[in-house]
């Protein structure tokens, strides 16, 4: 079924939206939740927990690309959920790996960014990626938006794991000057 | 900020760049012409035997010995990275089979071409060539790529080249690059690799500076902005 076609469902309160959504987009949002959450049951619940919150959020909300809606929905609550799983302890899986990488680009010091400096930080953090070359920011984006392991990033895009280490180190440094130089202390 | 709180403002970056993320790349193009790619290497490789003699020592800084006589010297660097392009991009497309062709010959390249704002000239191109990454800039124009510490120079064909390799600490990955330049631009690759793998990268990469110099026209004049 055709994406607008879903959406629709959703708008009419058609509960078939759900079976549909699941059928097309729910390996989808179970690799998300799996490449952040250890364990498969919490995968799932959060998986079960996206249609959720599609259903009570379309209406209002009539997303354009429903792939990437239901993504967001799906990596938010998988994070929620390993926050509350790791509140006091360290730690696990893939994305404790891509946490770690990521702490290289922020001061760990308590953020004091209100929602107009996220709204900038992001459309810098934009700006920079249409800087990259499309495979870097691809690269990029599987490791730091999908949680990607790095031994799949390499599959994907026929590298060496070697490469794809490489590759983000120099674009984490990239992005930590180029966010620096326009303002942004994180 | 945190670590926790960045990762979730990335969740927020452009979602049309996150739906192309998770397509991958296409090596479609690559694939089908592997077969291609390589008889056509086997026979460079029979024709003009540049096949190198071995590092001549196992002492930094590794030594690559080509069979013309030619030795590449490469040097351990503390530290090279990327920064960011001080310029303007007009437009930025795929570089054209033809434009391939004409530059780099038989060599198997998938690239980007950029044009500078205002003049459309062509100033970068960065993409891979022969599982290398490749990145091209107009000698004017800052590289994108900022190198620390001392290089070695060595020349091909008395074309001066500088080489040489840096090991991550935190990784143990070997990265090995070359770079030289031809008319008003400056070429360079690089490979990485696990450490223990640094005399063939050095090999290879010394091998792929070679194959350019020797073979390729590297006219990079051929590349035009579609409004030029």
């Amino acid at each position: 079924m055709e994406d607008k076609d879903i959406v629709n469902l959703y708008l009419q309160r058609n509960k078939v939206a759900i079976k549909e959504t699941a059928l097309k987009y729910g390996n989808y949002c179970k690799a998300i939740a799996k490449n952040i959450l250890v364990s498969n049951e919490d995968a799932e619940e959060c998986v079960n927990d996206t249609y959720l919150h599609t259903w009570n959020s379309i209406p209002p909300h009539e997303p354009k690309i429903l792939s990437t809606y239901l993504g967001k929905i799906t990596r938010r609550l998988s994070f929620d959920k390993f926050r509350y799983n790791n509140a006091d302890k360290r730690g696990g899986g893939e994305i404790s790996l891509v946490l770690e990488e990521l702490s290289e680009c922020v001061s760990g010091n308590e953020s004091v960014e209100n929602e107009l400096n996220k709204h900038l930080l992001i459309q810098e953090i934009n700006n920079f990626l249409d800087t990259l070359s499309q495979e870097n920011c691809n690269i990029f984006l599987c490791r730091y938006w999908y949680a990607m392991p790095v031994t799949d990033i390499a599959k994907r895009f026929k590298i060496t794991e070697n490469n794809v280490s490489v590759t983000l180190n120099r674009t984490r440094n990239k992005l930590k000057v180029y966010l620096t130089e326009r303002g942004f202390e994180l | 900020m945190k670590k926790e709180e960045f990762f979730d403002i990335l969740g927020e970056v452009d979602e049309q760049k996150v739906i192309e993320a998770n397509k991958g790349v296409s090596k479609k193009k690559k694939v089908e012409k592997a077969w291609l790619k390589w008889g056509i290497l086997a026979a460079c490789f029979c024709i003009v035997i540049v096949s190198v003699i071995g590092i001549s020592t196992k002492k930094q800084p590794l030594i690559v010995t080509l069979e013309n006589g030619d030795e590449i010297n490469f040097s351990t660097i503390s530290e090279f990275y990327l920064y960011n392009l001080a310029i303007s991009i007009v437009d930025r497309r795929d570089l054209s089979e033809t434009e391939a062709s004409a530059i780099f010959e038989t060599c198997d390249i998938e690239a980007y071409v950029s044009f500078e704002e205002g003049s459309n000239e062509f100033i970068m191109l960065d993409g891979a060539i022969d599982g290398f990454d490749i990145e091209v800039n107009r000698k004017d124009i800052p590289s994108c790529i900022v190198i620390e510490g001392e290089e070695s120079i060595s020349y091909i064909n008395n074309i001066p080249l500088t080489t040489g390799y840096d090991i991550i600490k935190s990784n143990g990955i070997a990265v090995v690059y070359g770079e030289f330049e031809i008319g008003n631009y400056r070429v360079h690759i690089e490979t990485a690799g696990d450490k223990s793998e640094l005399e063939t990268l050095c090999n290879e990469v010394a091998k792929e500076l070679y194959k350019l110099i020797e073979n390729a026209s590297l006219d990079f004049e051929v590349i035009k902005h579609s409004n030029s």
